[in-house]
Order: structure tokens, then C-alpha cells, then sequence
């Protein structure tokens, strides 16, 4: 058996119906309904345009906002490789003069490397490194 | 009691297949932008029926509906109609504020101490403090339904339109259970309308 609605239902019903005669009710319709309520049809119209431009200032700024937060964390991104090659870098030393304990055998015996040699030992490092540090990040989570 | 009330539901535009199930940013901007004063006017006019209770200022309430919209926090599903998923937020967010803002005050009539002992009673169910809005809501409600009564009750013609409505009837099945044409119907609806904004010009405050 179904129970009688609350009043709280029936208005929420009722507020419903009247904003879809609003929705469908014919300009004219419209004019009388403010003229009656002492209001103004062309005033409303520049009531709500600026709710409008309103808010579409307040998401432009938002976006706006939105970019420079993407932007500033793609920055502090490249200064993290940077480091990260700074710190191969370091690692890369270390091997070549034997003093780090996990180096490759290669390196600490000491051959001559070329440049290129290096910069692909020194990108593989960071990518190394990097990969290190996922793993911590996977452990600790 | 505010979930039930937070859904959209209208008419279907054609819908691609492979279309997301909601309008995009940009789809939205364009909706917005292809809004006619005519548009305007009617989200201005139901606006206003939901300030009651709020404080927002005149255009603050449609401002806060587009923005929504805009930065997605309410997306608008493409098998609804764009006007009334505003005019949905509209209500949505009246709804919430009005509420937020009864938590912040004392419920009119009742001291703490009689709220408390009054909801100490029920083991479970909403907090005391949803259950004081809810009360309040209530009573208002039945407020408003006894003084809309007034001056619906001895209108046959706009009580059974209002009886209709409360069943989701619309159109045609409005007309049938009248027994009158469209133009008769629609002259009903204006004054049911005309009334509310006379008695209640700014909503119900529920």
C-alpha cells in the first residue's frame, strides 16, 4: 500500500510543475507575469546576462588557474630531472673511480668512455634511478 | 531527504553513440553562450523562486548553477535538456545552502535542551542535527501547503491541476483529467503560478 506524500513531497512536485510552465511559457506570458509582480522583463534579462558573464569570467580565471598549476608542476617536474641527472652524475663518478660498491665491473675497471659513452650511462643512470624510486614509492604504498 | 530530491530528469536531444555521457567543458561554454534573453528571462524568474532562505543576492544563485556546470562539479548528462539541468542545479543548490545555513542557527521555538531530549528518544536514523532540519522543514512545509490552500482549495480547475502535478502528470494527461483544451489549461497554470509568485515571490524556503 502506498503511503500519502508529505507535504514537503507535494511541494517539491508542485515547484517542479510551475518551473516547467516557466520553462515552456511564451515571452508574452512572461512580460505579464513580471509586470504583475511589479518587476521587469528587460531587467531580468540583464540580471541573468550578467550571472552569465559573471560566470564565465569566474571560469576563464579558473582555468587560467588550472594551466598555471599544470605548468608550475610540469616546471618542478624537469627541475626533479635535472637533479636526478645530477645525482647520476655522482653515481657515474663514483663508478668510474671504484669507489661506489654496486658499480659494473666495466667501470670500475677504469676504460676510456666516449662522450657519448657517457651521456647514455649518465640517461640510463637516471632512468635507473628513477625506477628506484618507483619501487620505493610501490613498497611504501 | 536533499539526495532525493538532487536528480535531473528530462526530455532526450539525439545523442551519438560514441559521444561521452556528458557535455563537455566546451559544450557547455557553447550551451551557455546560445542562451536567448527569452532563456534569461525564465532562468531569472525561476531563480528567484528558490532565494527564499538562501543568502544569496539576485543572480548569485544562477551564477553559482553555471559555474557548476562550467567546472564540472555538476555535469549536465546529454539526455537532458541543458535549461533544465541549470534550473535542476538551481534548486540543488538552494536546497544545500538553505540547509547549511539551518545548522547554523537554533531551530525557531525549541531550546538545545529540547531538541536534544527529543532526539535522544530515537536509537537510530538521522543526527539530531538532520533531524531538526527535517523537522523544521516539516513544519514549513505544512505551512506553506495550508496558506497555498487558501487560495487553490476553492478553485476546482487549479486543485485538480495541483493534484495532477503531485502525480507527475503533465500535457495531455493534465487536459484529460480536466476535461479542457490546451489554451484553458495553459490560462489555469499561469494563475497557479501568478499566486505563488504573489504569496511567495522568492520560493517556499524549503
Amino acid at each position: 500500500m502506498s503511503r500519502d506524500p508529505t507535504d514537503l513531497e507535494r511541494l517539491s512536485k508542485i515547484d517542479k510543475a510551475i518551473d516547467d510552465s516557466i520553462l515552456d511559457a511564451s515571452e508574452a506570458d512572461l512580460r505579464e507575469d513580471f509586470k504583475e509582480a511589479g518587476d521587469d522583463f528587460d531587467q531580468a534579462v540583464a540580471r541573468a546576462g550578467r550571472a552569465l558573464e559573471q560566470a564565465k569570467a569566474r571560469a576563464a580565471r579558473m582555468r587560467f588557474k588550472r594551466a598555471q598549476d599544470e605548468s608550475k608542476a610540469y616546471r618542478e617536474q624537469q627541475n626533479v630531472k635535472s637533479f636526478d641527472l645530477a645525482k647520476a652524475r655522482r653515481r657515474f663518478d663514483g663508478m668510474r673511480s671504484g669507489e661506489v660498491a654496486d658499480s659494473m665491473m666495466a667501470a670500475r675497471k677504469g676504460g676510456k668512455l666516449s662522450v657519448s659513452d657517457e651521456e647514455n650511462l649518465l640517461k640510463d643512470l637516471a632512468q635507473l634511478e628513477a625506477l628506484e624510486n618507483e619501487d620505493k614509492e610501490e613498497g611504501e604504498g | 531527504m536533499r539526495e532525493a530530491m538532487d536528480d535531473v530528469s528530462v526530455p532526450p536531444p539525439e545523442v551519438s553513440a560514441s559521444a561521452p555521457e556528458h557535455l563537455t567543458y566546451d559544450e557547455v561554454a557553447s550551451a551557455l553562450d546560445g542562451l536567448t534573453p527569452l532563456d534569461l528571462v525564465r532562468l531569472d524568474a525561476i531563480e528567484r523562486r528558490y532565494l527564499g532562505g538562501t543568502d544569496f543576492a539576485e543572480g548569485d544563485l544562477l551564477q553559482e548553477a553555471m559555474c557548476s556546470a562550467l567546472f564540472e562539479e555538476k555535469r549536465c548528462p546529454r539526455i537532458t535538456r541543458f535549461m533544465a539541468f541549470l534550473v535542476q542545479s538551481m534548486r540543488n543548490i538552494a536546497g544545500h545552502r538553505r540547509d547549511r545555513l539551518m545548522q547554523q542557527v537554533p531551530i525557531e521555538g525549541a531550546t538545545t535542551d529540547e531538541r536534544k531530549s527529543k532526539f535522544e528518544l530515537m536509537d537510530s536514523g538521522p543526527n539530531p542535527e538532520d533531524a531538526a532540519i527535517r523537522a523544521e522543514q516539516d513544519r514549513r512545509a505544512a505551512e506553506v501547503c495550508a496558506a497555498l490552500n487558501v487560495h487553490y482549495g476553492a478553485d476546482e480547475e487549479m486543485s485538480m491541476v495541483l493534484l495532477g502535478w503531485e502525480s507527475d502528470m503533465r500535457g495531455e494527461a493534465l487536459r484529460d483529467l480536466l476535461g479542457v483544451d490546451q489554451a484553458r489549461l495553459d490560462y489555469v497554470v499561469k494563475k497557479i503560478r501568478r499566486i505563488a509568485r504573489r504569496e511567495y515571490p522568492k520560493g517556499w524556503r524549503l
